[in-house]
């Protein structure tokens, strides 16, 4: 047998030792991805509590309170005689949208003069506020035209459709691409991000405790098996890689089996990309682990490297909308490619063509990983002959 | 010297000398907390690329992209000649959205037969697709009413009449607590807490896995002293370098990065005391299940996430499924994250934080006999 699979090998025997870190290592990604697929499970804010001031009490006003409170978002919260109660009732967690009706509003609508509903929104949660208000104006805008249709069939401007045509002279047609369901659909933009994270966390952790590990108490018998540090590196990765690359995948495909998330894209060109990014981190852990020396310091570098990468990657707050520096950084992120490739292939069926920019910077990570860990193993090498001639 | 001001000036020289915890007690909630308010500075997306396709080229086509390219919110990737321009520019992020205004749209509009504008969503990020969709709906409704508005001055109406019969129901939306919808005011305090949380019960469980080796087990042996005066000594030593830490750290996303605050700093301080303490018994805690120093920081780094997404600090606990909302009801980190987030945007009052304080003081003496477990179990010390 070759040296390059004599490391494999000993690398898989050394894991038995370490039973409760390779169970980590694989079950860790699987119970992150179940415990935030199920978190997202519903896909879509439902059940906003809304609170109704209705000072007019009118037929209209309840009217619209109806259709308000049978649009999907919204539940009603309570009723309330002021405005002025929502902001303790927000903070209370109890309702987060107050729709008011003011005194004299069917009057005015009815008289063309015009009424205001004023619509308070709880802007403490960006998420909740987005979809309320989306949802609320909707439905206003909808019974604006209706009244506006209403009126000019009073006045006998003639047959319906004309009428429509008269009381929105441009009309807008909205499509989403590559998420349909759009805001309803959260699943498709959040989960699929957040499990990239324990696709990097288990290749970075497993293989820096691995190289960390021959910095201890030294391995002669690794040194024996091979002297050139390129092997050392590619064996040592590998021996991960082909454990972690089915496990990252499976990670990767659990909310599609579960939550119904799509893959448009090709599944090979997805597993490939998966197998690179987790050779890609494999062989990075690995270099880690030599800079530090030491599995416990290493892993903390890790965690310094992994906790803000998601964030930074520019998965769900844009590169572009970033400080200058920062969106830099963003880009030369080792998450960064595999992440926006991954929503590519999936939500968008893009190919390979489509995924120049993410192909260029994981073969240059792939560099520079490979680069690293030469240098890594061949400081572990050197470790290992300066101690025996001291010994 | 006493035997507890032994302990605690171990701990104390331990923190401050062991490069693996004073990089993550000591630098970790800085560096997080530059990063990520970095990442939302800006608080809002701006200048979202969109393809325009003209079908027209009418006066009136032209006027409509005028006003869709005067918001701040949105910037003119390029004409295209077609929807499918759009979406080979969103698989490449050159855009995200499409404006098509068709052929004859000026002239169906003056006519009355209604124009059609189609508007293309990249649908794939939702915090994008959101903020260009409004803009771009609420450009195109100010513009059917202004159309509306005209026609109905031309048949003799005031403008007055015109706009109100154009717009009979007016939604008047007042966004509170975030006026301006910025991003880093709603998300940044709540990622501090998480960040200092995590490094807290990682310098926690690392400190005290150590002290579970042979040597340091003798050494604590020999000081002498109960397991309660080592677990409190422990806890004193660190609270003395972390909470000075975690004091500076919740004050940059207000001091540094601009969020508001609108509560009282003095009980802020006080909770987060409270936290903060609790948070290095579950570190001791968590070294006690987990043993080793690696396996506690790695079961750590698998957790965080999932642990935040479950506090419903960004995705709310009413569109959790039932167990979820359960299990967050009883995370603390959900409860410091909702208080300093009422604090801060909504200037809530302890009357209003009472359910949460409620939660953390139950959770308060469950800790600390955690950590206490903990450290028995790793240094074998008896009561």
């Amino acid at each position: 047998m070759s040296a390059f699979g004599k490391i494999v090998l000993r690398e898989w025997r050394s894991l038995r030792r370490e039973a409760r870190l390779t169970i980590l290592a694989i079950a860790g990604p699987l119970a992150f991805t179940l415990i935030v697929g199920a978190v997202y499970s519903h896909k879509k804010v439902t059940g906003v509590p809304a609170t109704i001031v209705d000072q007019d009490s009118s037929a209209l006003s309840r009217e619209i309170t109806r259709a308000v409170l049978a649009a999907e978002p919204f539940v009603l919260g309570q009723y309330a005689d002021s405005p002025e109660e929502f902001p303790r009732l927000a903070a209370e967690g109890r309702s987060h949208i107050c729709f008011v009706f003011p005194r004299h509003f069917e009057r005015d609508v009815k008289a063309g003069k015009g009424a205001a509903v004023a619509v308070l929104v709880d802007g403490a949660n960006l998420i909740t506020a987005n979809v309320a208000v989306t949802a609320a104006s909707t439905v206003l805008a909808s019974y604006a035209v209706g009244v506006d249709m209403r009126t000019m069939e009073r006045r006998g401007l003639g047959p319906a459709s004309r009428v429509a045509r008269l009381a929105a002279p441009v009309a807008q047609e909205t499509r989403s691409w590559f998420n349909p369901a759009f805001n309803s659909n959260y699943v498709n933009f959040l989960v699929l991000g957040l499990i990239v994270i324990p696709v990097q966390l288990a290749p970075l952790l497993a293989t820096c405790r691995a190289g960390a590990r021959e910095f201890g108490p030294g391995s002669a018998e690794l040194a024996g098996l091979s002297g050139n540090p390129g092997v050392v590196a590619g064996a040592k990765a590998a021996a991960y890689v082909v454990i972690l690359w089915p496990v990252c995948w499976l990670t990767l495909h659990l909310p599609q089996w579960w939550l119904g998330l799509p893959m448009k894209g090709s599944e090979g060109l997805l597993a490939g990309l998966t197998l690179w990014f987790v050779a890609n981190l494999a062989t990075l852990g690995f270099a880690i682990s030599s800079l530090a020396q030491d599995a416990l310091f290493g892993s903390e570098i890790c965690a310094l490297l992994t906790l803000p990468n998601f964030l930074m990657s520019g998965f769900t707050w844009p590169a572009f909308a970033m400080p200058r520096g920062l969106e830099i950084a963003a880009w030369l992120l080792p998450m960064n490619p595999f992440a926006l490739a991954l929503r590519k292939v999936t939500l968008m069926g893009a190919g390979a063509g489509d995924l120049g920019r993410e192909i260029a910077l994981l073969a240059g990570w792939s560099l520079l990983a490979a680069a690293l860990a030469v240098w890594g193993a061949r400081r572990l090498l050197g470790a290992r002959q300066t101690g025996e001639e001291g010994a | 010297m006493s035997v507890w001001t032994t302990h605690f000036r171990r701990e104390l020289r331990r923190i401050l000398t062991e490069r693996r915890i004073l990089l993550t007690m000591l630098a970790g909630p800085f560096l997080y907390a530059l990063v990520f308010g970095g990442v939302y500075w800006s608080g809002r997306i701006r200048k979202v690329p969109i393809v325009i396709v003209d079908q027209d080229h009418s006066v009136l086509s032209r006027d409509l992209t005028r006003a869709l390219l005067a918001s701040e919110n949105l910037s003119l990737a390029f004409y295209g000649d077609s929807p499918a321009d759009f979406y080979e520019a969103a698989r490449r992020e050159r855009a995200y959205a499409c404006v098509v205004i068709p052929k004859d749209f000026e002239r169906d509009t003056v006519r009355g037969r209604q124009g059609r504008v189609t508007v293309i969503l990249d649908g794939s990020n939702i915090l994008i697709g959101n903020m260009t969709s409004r803009t771009i709906s609420g450009t195109i409704a100010a513009y059917r009413a202004g159309a509306r508005a005209r026609r109905l001055m031309a048949g003799g109406m005031s403008r007055a009449q015109a706009m109100a019969a154009a717009a009979p129901i007016r939604p008047v939306v007042r966004p509170l607590f975030n006026p301006a919808s910025h991003y880093g005011f709603f998300i940044l305090a709540g990622l501090v807490l998480v960040a200092l949380q995590q490094v807290t019960r990682m310098g926690a469980a690392i400190s005290l896995s150590l002290d579970a080796e042979p040597a340091n087990r003798l050494e604590i042996a020999s000081i002498g002293g109960s397991a309660w005066s080592v677990l409190t000594a422990k806890v004193a030593a660190t609270s003395v370098t972390v909470l000075p830490i975690a004091y500076v750290a919740i004050r940059l996303p207000f001091d540094l990065f601009g969020s508001p605050f609108r509560g009282n700093w003095c009980v802020a301080y006080a909770l987060l005391t409270l936290f903060m303490l609790m948070q290095i018994f579950a570190g001791y805690g968590i070294s006690g299940i987990c043993g080793s120093a690696v396996f506690s920081l790695h079961v750590l780094l698998y957790v965080s996430v999932p642990l935040f997404a479950l506090t419903g600090f960004t995705w709310p606990a009413y569109a959790m499924p039932g167990w979820a909302q359960a299990v967050r009801s009883l995370i603390p980190l959900a409860h410091i994250a909702d208080m300093f987030r009422k604090m801060a945007l909504m200037g809530a009052n302890l009357g209003v934080l009472l359910p949460h304080l409620a939660v953390l003081l139950a959770w308060a003496p469950v800790s600390v006999l955690w950590g206490y477990w903990g450290l028995r179990r790793q240094t074998a010390l008896r009561r």
